[in-house]
C-alpha cells in the first residue's frame, strides 16, 4: 500500500515529523479551510501492487496559501520577540500542558 | 529557537494562549502564570521555564500547583506576593478565556498551531526545519504552471543529465511507460525548476531525494504539496519495476500527487512497486549517484548537495 511505503518513508526520515514542537503532539486538527488543498478533484484510488494505472494527466493545483483575514493583528498586548518591521510574522498558539 | 537563530533579524516570533480548556486542566492556571510573570516584565522567562518544568509541575495541581508557580515566580526574581494574589484573584483569566474563544471562530485549533505572515501552517511536522520550508515557500513561492507543456515527443528516446555539485547523473526516461511524468519532469527541468535544488534526503543504501524547491522534505511528511501549481496522475506499469539501483521515480505523498519530486533508487525497493511512478533509470553516473553527500533536512546535518542544472537531450 502506498501508506506503508510512506511510512518507509518516513522512517528514513528519521525524526523529522516528531521533534521541533516545544510541548506536546499535536492532535491531528484537519483545519480544511487552512490548509492549501492538496487533493486533486479527480484524484482516484491509490493504485496496489504492480497493477498498471490508466493514462495519466496533469491536473492544475496552484500552490495558494490563503491568509486568514480574521487572525487578530499583533497589538502592545501581544508577548512579542523580534523586530515589528520583520517580513515574517510567525504566531505560536499554545498553551503549557 | 531555531527560526529565532536561522531568520535573526527577519522574523518576529509573537506567542498567543491557546489553553485546551477541555483536555488541558492546568493549561489556564500556567497562562495565568506566564501573564502575571508578563505583568512585571518576565512574561518569556516563565514561558521558558514553564516549557522546562513541564513534568515537574504537571503532576501537581490545586494548591500544590498553585504554590509551585510561586516558587517559579520566586526563582526569577518576581515579586512573589503580588504574583501569588494576582493568581489568586484571577486577573488575567477573563481575558485568557476570551482570547481562547475568539480562536475557536478559526476551526479546531490543535496545540500548538503555527501561522506565518497569517498563513495556517499545515499539518506537515513539526520539525523546525519544515516549518523553514514553509516559511520560506509563503514568503518567496516558486513559479507556478498550470501544467506541463509538452517537450518531448513521444517518437523519440530522451535522457536528462542531471548535472549536481558530484558530476553529471544521466538518467534514460521511460517516456513509453511514463510519458505524463517523464514529459513533466522534462517540461520542469527545461524550466530551470531544479536548478540550484538540492538532493536534501540522502540514505546510502535506500533512496536520494530531491525537487522540493525548500530543500526541506516538507512533502515527505503529512500535505503533499503542488510545488509547480499542478499535479500529475499516477502511471505505474507492471514491466517498469523498482528492481534494482539507479531507479529514477516522482515521490508523491498521496495517489496523483505528483510534483516536482524526484528520487534515485540506491537498491531494489520492491515495497514501491505500483506505488510511485517510475521516470526512467540511471545509464550513467550510478557512481556520482552513490558519491553524494548522505544527509537529511535537520540543523548539523551535512551540507547537502546540489542539482546545478538538468539536461535534456534526444538519444
Amino acid at each position: 500500500m502506498r501508506k506503508s511505503a510512506l511510512i518507509l518513508f518516513v522512517l528514513l526520515l528519521g525524526l523529522i515529523a516528531g521533534c521541533g514542537a516545544e510541548s506536546e503532539t499535536p492532535s491531528p486538527s484537519p483545519s480544511p479551510s487552512a490548509s492549501p488543498s492538496p487533493v486533486p478533484a479527480t484524484a482516484a484510488a491509490p493504485a496496489v501492487g504492480v497493477t498498471p494505472s490508466g493514462p495519466a494527466a496533469c491536473v492544475a493545483s496552484p500552490l495558494d496559501f490563503q491568509a486568514e483575514p480574521r487572525i487578530p493583528p499583533v497589538t502592545e498586548d501581544d508577548h512579542v520577540h523580534g523586530p515589528a518591521d520583520a517580513p515574517i510574522t510567525f504566531i505560536e498558539y499554545a498553551d503549557f500542558q | 529557537m531555531y527560526l529565532e537563530d536561522t531568520h535573526g533579524e527577519d522574523i518576529r516570533f509573537v506567542y498567543r494562549h491557546l489553553p485546551l480548556v477541555s483536555i488541558h486542566d492546568k493549561a489556564v492556571i500556567t497562562c495565568e502564570a506566564a501573564e502575571a510573570a508578563g505583568a512585571q516584565g518576565k512574561f518569556w522567562e516563565m514561558h521558558d521555564l514553564l516549557y522546562e518544568r513541564q513534568q515537574e509541575w504537571g503532576a501537581l495541581s490545586g494548591d500544590e500547583l498553585n504554590s509551585r508557580l510561586v516558587e517559579y515566580a520566586a526563582e526569577l526574581e518576581l515579586d512573589a506576593e503580588r504574583f501569588s494574589q494576582e493568581l489568586e484573584d484571577g486577573v488575567y483569566r477573563d481575558k485568557i478565556l476570551a482570547d481562547y474563544e475568539e480562536y475557536q471562530e478559526y476551526g479546531t485549533m490543535a496545540t500548538p498551531t503555527y501561522v506565518v505572515n497569517n498563513v495556517f501552517y499545515p499539518q506537515l511536522g513539526l520539525h523546525p526545519f519544515v516549518i523553514d520550508g514553509f516559511i520560506r515557500l509563503v514568503q518567496d513561492p516558486p513559479q507556478q504552471y498550470a501544467g506541463a507543456a509538452q517537450v518531448l515527443d513521444p517518437d523519440q528516446g530522451y535522457a536528462a543529465t542531471i548535472r549536481t555539485s558530484k558530476g553529471d547523473i544521466v538518467v534514460e526516461l521511460a517516456t513509453d511507460e511514463a510519458p505524463t511524468n517523464a514529459n513533466s519532469f522534462a517540461f520542469l527541468a527545461q524550466e530551470g525548476w531544479y536548478d540550484g535544488l538540492a538532493f536534501f534526503f540522502v540514505q546510502p543504501g535506500a533512496v536520494a531525494f530531491s525537487g522540493d524547491p525548500t530543500n526541506a522534505g516538507s512533502g515527505l511528511v503529512g500535505v503533499n504539496l503542488p510545488y509547480p501549481g499542478y499535479f500529475c496522475g499516477d502511471e505505474t506499469s507492471a514491466d517498469l519495476t523498482f528492481d534494482e539501483a539507479g531507479v529514477v521515480a516522482m515521490f508523491t505523498g498521496g495517489p496523483n500527487q505528483n510534483n516536482s519530486q524526484f528520487f534515485i533508487t540506491y537498491a531494489p525497493q520492491p515495497d514501491f512497486n505500483g506505488q510511485f511512478t517510475i521516470i526512467g533509470r540511471v545509464v550513467e553516473g550510478m557512481d556520482v549517484a552513490e558519491s553524494l553527500t548522505p544527509t537529511q533536512p535537520g540543523p548539523g546535518e551535512a551540507a547537502p548537495d546540489v542539482i546545478e542544472t538538468i539536461l535534456i537531450e534526444e538519444r
